[in-house]
């Protein structure tokens, strides 16, 4: 038949009835596989009936490959069912292998010709044939007729058949109500005409109905005509009434002869069948009992070997697209009876009979909502069904024996969240089975039953959908996933050693993380695990590992039942709204003007906020979206922006973070005004939880939390990152759902590595306004002295409680994360009582802090009694009045001394060594530290003169040039950023002095290895960051 | 075919009738940041998320005063049909000048009336005309004291496949 456009629709309901079909076939031929010659005869019919109906559509369509293949499938099916051959291994396998050319066929229909299946083929053949050998006699005596009627085909009357024979044609006469004829046909003429006779006999009865059967067997397509054939006898079943039939058939009346059906065995009405197709519709899918089944011998009974009954539900195709109209029309309807039920009752006292009204309305509109939903909703044995094939298939190509379970396959989901499952659980499925399962020696030597347990199950939690794949394999080794991390250079030995297990449990989801030992083409391409997490996290879900070493493991996804409506927080920022889902929100945290100082912070050019005991990047929503931000009229913030906004790069303006994190002393009285005036609220922070970091994204207002109807975001707007989706609001509005991932994403944070921030390479202007200003920790000791100290010179700050304090020999320890780390009093090792400082007594028992200097490998930590305050500030460093060992000056902060000890002297002076400590010293050599910033030039001269150098100082490259011209040096050391001649041109310069050939060490405080490269082409010596003792030594002595 | 007129500052355009969903005055919009200067927003017409064109920017009327003046609540929505609906009427159409599948608006000053032009009564566009680009006009059909434009509704979209991109 040919297929011109017209068959299209016809052709694309066969493929897809054909893939049902195919769905329903794997399941029975695996328990045809695993009960054998047991197996309950109505799956074996199943079967038959399956390949049939594809048989029979592809004959329709001309699809002779198709055709030819499931024919001999049927063939041998139809064996089996009469159990003259009966189902064994090699049976399974073959139709296994065929279900899989035939699925190849009928999924590129136009190429299925192109399909060579005669393997196939050749192998069903085989066991047709080798199985008529292998018959035993009693299976012969119990074989119908069909095969022995030939041999007497001298009684050819009508109403020779039997029914009984043929009880699927009764069956399905019964279910559709067809009837059931025999056709006598008297067959004159030579062999040739004859022959022409009866083919075009059959193909006009077989375009009316089916021919069921016939003696002699003309059906069959090797018959020959016997030369004595006078009559043959037709079993037909045809939906025609007899006088149709007669004249379809244009034979004579008593030619034609009604069999009477027998009553039906159970009361099996006939049903609607919805595609009007012979064959029964579909039934995986509404059918829950399929996801009970396992392949497993030791199973339950009861629950494994239900086949697929030829039920007929009462099913409706209907496009996805006319339901999604629907539910948003449902959705519509929610939102105009919110309007409604807001006017009732305003208005509800003057009319008495509205209220009941309006009430009848909203319970009937939260009806067909939910109805609506449940649409959508489908059965996760559409996926799980799949797997018993796939872990059989594995079990056998890696020799090991793994039994699956499913369980609560009839648990819904929504289509688009069930449609995205697939690939993740089939990675997480192959890696059990080759990763996780044991070989059956393995297992047989830990104890354990050489069969490996593997469940797949689905169930509800709060308001999420779990989904759990454990086993009781080998577990993971959570120290090979440390070393193997390490050495990937995922994480540093460090974080291995303070890694707790679970922790480090989730690196096998970091990127191309893989612990496989060797490379095989089930899994371990390392290009796994790290997808699947990305596409649970992309539904909204979330996944959990667990895993004890040789007991076995558990992966847990976390799921929403829905993608169409999902929880949100409503927030405002620059006078719009927008709609952040709820899922990947830790926490919001609220910010007032008096914490602001406090908590936000510059490190480098990032804000960051202190969140407990970790740095939090912030990145501002308008920001990121580009929208103007508002500025409450009173504010001073405003003005500050501008003098401030005209240094800074444009794209992201955080003039209002260095507000925050301090700018400087002349606003301080105003921040101490407005503190008096009250926590006037400025900003919200949502913490986000992106991939493995979390970010801090700063909003005006946050008004509610709501469950939204996610509506997809024109393709107008698709390239922009951070929008994913619309909603519509409350009171109609549009209003855009947040993508955090994409906001992350264009505000350059990569991570929540904000030691990796400080390292960014900074703009031109940025630069220039570092230069001038640092960022200082104030603190105050024990004894109540305030030090001051360059975030550089910092790790990090622990807050810690008192008895966490323990003195040993004199020495005080703090226990900090299962570390002992030594605690140093600063006022007592600079002897700065002795100095007359420190008449307040401490308050015991109030919380400490304990400052970790930002030295490699030192355990060690500064205790103060409090922060004072933390902000970003010329330090104008007075380095004569008072003069300590570990002291690089004093300066006036909020009219207060504040004491710039220098942290690795004072560590080195509480007697730990430092890295640093064993470098060579100076030697009395000649060095000249040319820096612009007063504070960072007292500090590298201070280091350059403990080490034993000769130090002499300039605070710009001209007044350099004059000193380099009069006097000889051993080494020159010069900051890079320096207004009017910068450290290169200070370099290049010196060559007409006489000092040209000495070397030079460049010092930067905005070091990056971008920086480091140019310094070497320019050929210094070194390159170093400002404030760091140990390098700066180490380059100073290399030279 | 039968075109429905709108004014649009102190010129007439024309569009096929059967691209037109329909025409409303909400100006309850959301604007969308980062979006293109001539995307007013976007807007909710009964559960459909509408994306609203500001039709004078797209045409390239970049005067303030001239958009100022005339935008705003005063104008009117002019909601078109996606590609599925005009398929169902006209599937020679849908194919060749309704090309969006997403819900889309025009901005418009005024109504005018609705008419049957003659196909042969259309003339190719001139140059430039009144400010507007050839590439956004169909035709212009010359009536007895004013010149009526036919709005390439396609390229005005920036959705057919030689896009126009206005930057």
């Amino acid at each position: 038949m040919s297929q011109n456009g017209e068959d299209d629709d016809l052709l694309a309901l066969f493929v897809q009835e054909s893939l049902e079909h195919l769905e329903t076939i794997e399941p029975n031929l695996l328990i045809m596989e695993e009960h054998g010659p047991d197996t309950e005869p109505e799956v074996i019919n199943s079967l038959f009936r399956a390949v049939h109906s594809i048989k029979g559509s592809a004959g329709f369509f001309g699809l002779e490959n198709i055709t030819r293949l499931s024919h001999t499938m049927e063939n041998l099916l139809g064996k089996a069912r009469d159990r003259s051959i009966l189902p064994s291994m090699a049976m399974s396998d073959s139709l296994l292998a065929g279900q899989d050319k035939l699925k190849i066929m009928i999924d590129d229909i136009p190429a299925s010709e192109e399909v060579d299946a005669t393997a196939e083929i050749a192998v069903f053949e085989q066991i047709l044939n080798g199985g008529e050998e292998f018959d035993t006699p009693e299976v012969h005596a119990k074989a119908p007729q069909e095969d022995t009627v030939p041999a007497t085909p001298d009684s050819p009357e009508p109403g020779v058949f039997d029914l009984s024979a043929y009880p699927d044609a009764v069956a399905e006469a019964q279910a559709h109500g067809r009837r059931l004829f025999s056709i006598a046909l008297h067959l004159v003429g030579d062999q040739g005409d004859l022959a022409e006779c009866l083919g075009n006999m059959r193909s006009m009865a077989e375009s009316v109905g089916d021919i069921v059967a016939a003696t002699p067997d003309i059906l069959d397509p090797d018959f020959k005509l016997p030369l004595n054939l006078d009559t043959a006898t037709l079993l037909f079943s045809t939906v025609l009434v007899p006088d149709l039939l007669q004249t379809m058939l244009d034979l004579p009346a008593e030619h034609i002869q009604e069999i009477a059906l027998p009553e039906p065995a159970e009361s099996a009405q006939p049903a609607p069948t919805v595609t009007g197709q012979e064959e029964p519709p579909p039934r995986s899918v509404e059918k829950p009992e399929p996801t009970r089944r396992t392949p497993s011998l030791a199973a339950d009974k009861k629950n494994t070997v239900r086949a697929a009954a030829p039920t007929v539900e009462e099913t409706l195709r209907v496009s996805v697209s006319l339901l999604d109209e629907l539910i948003n029309n449902a959705g519509e309807l929610v939102l105009a009876r919110n309007q409604l039920l807001r006017a009732a009752a305003m208005v509800g006292g003057q009319f008495p009979d509205l209220p009941p009204l309006v009430q009848n309305l909203d319970a009937i509109t939260s009806r067909v909502q939910e109805k609506v939903m449940q649409v959508r909703m489908q059965p996760l044995s559409v996926v799980f069904n799949k797997f018993p094939r796939i872990v059989r298939d594995l079990a056998r190509k890696l020799d090991k024996k793994i039994d699956l379970e499913l369980l609560g396959g009839d648990v819904d989901l929504d289509k688009s969240v069930i449609e995205h499952l697939s690939d993740p659980l089939t990675h997480l499925i192959r890696n059990v089975a080759d990763h996780g399962i044991e070989t059956p020696r393995e297992r047989v030597a830990a104890g354990k039953p050489e069969t490996g347990k593997t469940v797949l199950s689905a169930y509800h939690e709060s308001g999420m959908v779990n989904i759990a794949l454990s086993d009781d394999g080998a577990g993971i080794d959570h120290d090979r996933l440390r070393l193997k991390a390490v050495e990937k250079g995922l994480i540093t030995l460090e974080q291995a050693e303070t890694m707790g297990d679970q922790e480090a449990l989730m690196l096998i989801f970091a990127p191309g993380f893989s612990t496989a030992k060797t490379v095989s083409d089930v899994s371990g391409r390392g290009v796994g695990m790290d997808v699947v997490r990305t596409n649970i996290e992309k539904l909204g879900g979330a996944v959990h590992i667990e895993a004890t070493l040789g007991k076995g493991t558990k992966i847990t996804l976390k799921l929403p039942l829905t993608l169409a409506i999902i929880p949100a927080m409503i927030v405002s920022t620059a006078g719009q709204r927008f709609a952040i889902p709820e899922v990947g929100l830790v926490e919001i945290v609220r910010i007032t003007e008096s914490d602001r100082s406090q908590r936000i912070e510059m490190v480098g050019n990032a804000p960051v906020l202190r969140l407990r005991n970790t740095l939090l990047p912030l990145v501002n929503l308008a920001d990121v979206l580009g929208l103007q931000r508002h500025f409450p009229p009173e504010s001073d913030m405003a003005e500050q922006r501008e003098t401030l906004a005209d240094r800074r790069a444009p794209y992201m303006d955080e003039s209002d973070y260095a507000a925050l994190a301090g700018s400087g002393s002349e606003s301080v009285e105003k921040r101490t005004d407005k503190r008096r005036s009250g926590d006037s609220l400025v900003a919200y922070i949502m913490v986000l939880r992106v991939a493995n970091a979390e970010i801090g994204m700063m909003v005006e207002e946050v008004m509610d939390s709501e469950e939204i109807v996610v509506k997809p975001l024109p393709t107008f707007f698709k390239d922009n990152p951070c929008l994913s989706a619309t909603t519509i609001l409350g009171d109609g509005s549009v209003a855009l759902i947040i993508d955090s991932a994409g906001v992350v994403e264009s505000a350059h944070i990569k991570a929540a590595n904000v030691e990796g921030l400080t390292n960014q390479d900074l703009d031109e202007d940025r630069r220039a306004a570092l230069r001038e200003k640092q960022n200082i920790v104030v603190l105050e000791t024990v004894s109540g002295v305030p030090l001051g100290l360059v975030h550089g010179m910092i790790r990090r700050v622990e807050k810690i409680s008192p008895d966490m304090l323990e003195t040993i020999g004199g020495v005080s320890y703090v226990r900090h994360q299962g570390k002992t780390i030594k605690a140093i009093y600063p006022e007592q090792v600079m002897r700065l009582e002795a100095m007359g400082y420190g008449a307040e007594a401490g308050g015991e028992g109030c919380d400490l802090y304990m400052v970790i200097p930002n030295l490699h490998e030192v355990q060690a930590g500064l205790i103060f009694r409090r922060i004072l305050d933390t902000r970003e500030t010329v330090i104008d460093l007075d380095c004569e009045t008072i003069r300590s060992d570990g002291l690089v000056g004093t300066a006036h902060i909020d009219d207060r001394v504040t004491l710039f000890p220098d942290v690795s002297t004072l560590i080195e002076m509480a007697g730990i060594c430092t890295p640093g400590g064993d470098i060579p010293k100076g030697m009395d050599r000649q060095v000249l530290v040319v820096d612009d910033t007063p504070f960072l030039r007292a500090v590298t001269a201070k280091y350059l003169n403990g080490a034993g150098f000769i130090v002499d100082q300039a605070q710009d490259a001209k007044q350099a040039l004059k000193l380099l011209k009069d006097k000889p040096y051993d080494l020159l050391v010069t900051d890079i950023m320096m207004p009017g001649m910068d450290g290169f041109d200070l370099a290049e310069e010196k060559h007409a002095t006489r000092n040209a050939e000495i070397p030079v060490i460049a010092v930067s405080s905005a070091f990056s290895s971008l920086l480091e490269k140019r310094c070497r082409q320019a050929g210094f010596a070194g390159c170093v960051p400002s404030i760091d003792r140990v390098q700066l030594l180490q380059a100073a002595a290399s030279v | 075919m039968l075109v429905s007129i709108f004014r649009l500052g102190d010129i007439y355009l024309g569009i096929n009738i059967v691209l037109i969903r329909e025409i409303n005055r909400s100006s309850n919009c959301t604007p969308v940041p980062g979006s293109r200067d001539y995307i007013r927003g976007m807007l909710n017409i009964r559960g459909r998320v509408i994306t609203l064109f500001d039709l004078k920017r797209r045409l390239g009327w970049i005067d303030e005063s001239q958009v100022d003046g005339m935008g705003g609540s005063k104008g009117y929505n002019v909601i078109l049909k996606t590609h599925d609906e005009v398929q169902v009427i006209d599937d020679e159409m849908a194919e060749n000048h309704c090309t969006w599948e997403d819900p889309v608006g025009l901005t418009v000053d005024g109504l005018d009336d609705v008419m049957e032009i003659d196909k042969d009564s259309i003339l190719p566009p001139p140059a430039n005309l009144g400010g507007i680009s050839a590439d956004f006009v169909q035709g212009v059909v010359e009536q007895q004291e004013r010149l009526l434009i036919l709005l390439d509704v396609k390229h005005t979209l920036g959705v057919g496949k030689e896009a126009v991109h206005l930057n």
